[in-house]
């Protein structure tokens, strides 16, 4: 009679070596990639509300141009079916969604599906992930947390409802002011079919 | 969080784990030694872009083993797609370091099951993990926990030809 237990440790035993520079190097690689992907285009969704005519302005929208300054706005109108977006900044789009996020895009520029470097991205997490750990603000009687601020983002976290699930937005460093954010990330509206991302 | 703290701490969780990472990996691969190490990179790069998340966990080895544990079940989906094409060629098997007959047995044993018993089994029999906290890695249900390792501890039962204990309570 063998333990299976120790069949197992004897089947997983041999020399292995650990570079951990090596993990690092592609930890610093995943996270630009994914920062890069999360660069959401707010200016798209004016132009969305406009092309379906709709008139109500979101609660929150921050206080930002509605179009771009040099007016090519030849951009297609991107319809949003997971998440109601307030009124993007001055020079930005959405681009992408997905159950799961909406990006936002510079005007001018090119992104791509699932890939947040350089974009603003609101992005939606399990009610269960602890993100109260960090700086918070209030707006509008709810409470923002600024979870990341450092050379590459700023992420800032907010619930939907009391013990209800994340959303998050991430903004290259020093483009948006935080407040502005702040009210941008408490304007988006959640609708049927969105689902938590898996971190 | 700053950059030079979550560097910092992440290379204290992988010089602390990350041996036992890979020897679980080549146990949930059958002994496949290059799929291990990709499953254990992949593993790490999410732990890294997620490191708030893990640092704030109850347990970050077990965020670990479950972000290795998806690792491994994402890449097996995707090897299923990619064998529509057929091959004449053997898959590529690991050079035992140690040729040890007993590892090789239970090796093969493990790559006659599927993938997901495979997991079931590696997280209840190697990593002793209780079926609740199975259940929860792999994100299935305490029933099917139960259903998998019975089915799997059937057939490593055969396959070893010899008897296998476990400890009580967890052929379920």
């Amino acid at each position: 009679m063998t333990g299976l237990h120790d069949l197992l440790e004897q089947a997983a035993t041999d020399p292995i070596e650990v570079d951990v520079a090596g993990d690092l190097r592609r930890g610093h690689r995943a996270l630009s990639r994914r920062r890069s992907h999360l660069a959401v285009g707010a200016t798209g969704s004016l132009a969305i509300l406009a092309a379906v005519g709709v008139s109500a302005v979101p609660r929150h929208a921050p206080e930002v141009a509605a179009q771009p300054a040099d007016g090519s706005t030849a951009v297609a109108p991107f319809q949003t079916k997971y998440y109601d977006v307030p009124t993007p900044p001055a020079g930005w789009h959405v681009s992408h969604e997905r159950p799961q996020y909406v990006m936002l895009t510079r005007d001018g520029t090119i992104s791509r599906l699932d890939d947040f470097a350089g974009q603003l991205v609101v992005i939606m997490s399990d009610r269960k992930e602890n993100y109260e750990s960090a700086t918070s603000v209030q707006f509008d009687g709810r409470t923002v947390y600024v979870n990341e601020m450092n050379d590459d983002a700023t992420i800032l976290s907010v619930r939907t409802s009391p013990g209800g699930n994340w959303l998050q937005v991430q903004y290259p460093k020093d483009v948006f002011p935080v407040h502005d954010m702040v009210a941008f990330l408490c304007g988006v509206g959640v609708e049927p079919g969105a689902e938590p991302a898996f971190g | 969080m700053r950059r030079e703290t979550r560097d910092a701490e992440f290379t204290d969780y992988v010089a602390a784990h990350r041996v036992r990472l890979v020897r679980t990996a080549r146990l949930l691969t059958a002994g496949d030694h290059a799929g291990a190490e990709d499953v254990v990179q992949s593993a790490l790069t999410r732990l890294y872009v997620h490191w708030p998340r893990v640092r704030r966990a109850d347990d970050p080895l077990a965020y670990g083993f479950r972000a290795l544990s998806n690792a491994f079940l994402d890449e097996q989906r995707r090897a299923h797609r990619r064998r529509e094409v057929v091959t004449d060629e053997t898959p590529d098997r690991p050079e035992p370091v140690l040729d040890h007959e007993t590892r090789s047995t239970v090796l093969a044993a493990l790559g006659d099951l599927p993938p997901r018993q495979r997991a079931v089994v590696v997280l209840r029999h190697f990593l002793e993990y209780d079926v609740a906290a199975t259940a929860e890695s792999l994100r299935c249900t305490e029933g099917t926990v139960k259903s998998q390792n019975a089915k799997a501890l059937s057939t490593l039962r055969k396959r070893l030809g010899e008897p296998i204990t476990t400890p009580e309570g967890s052929n379920r």
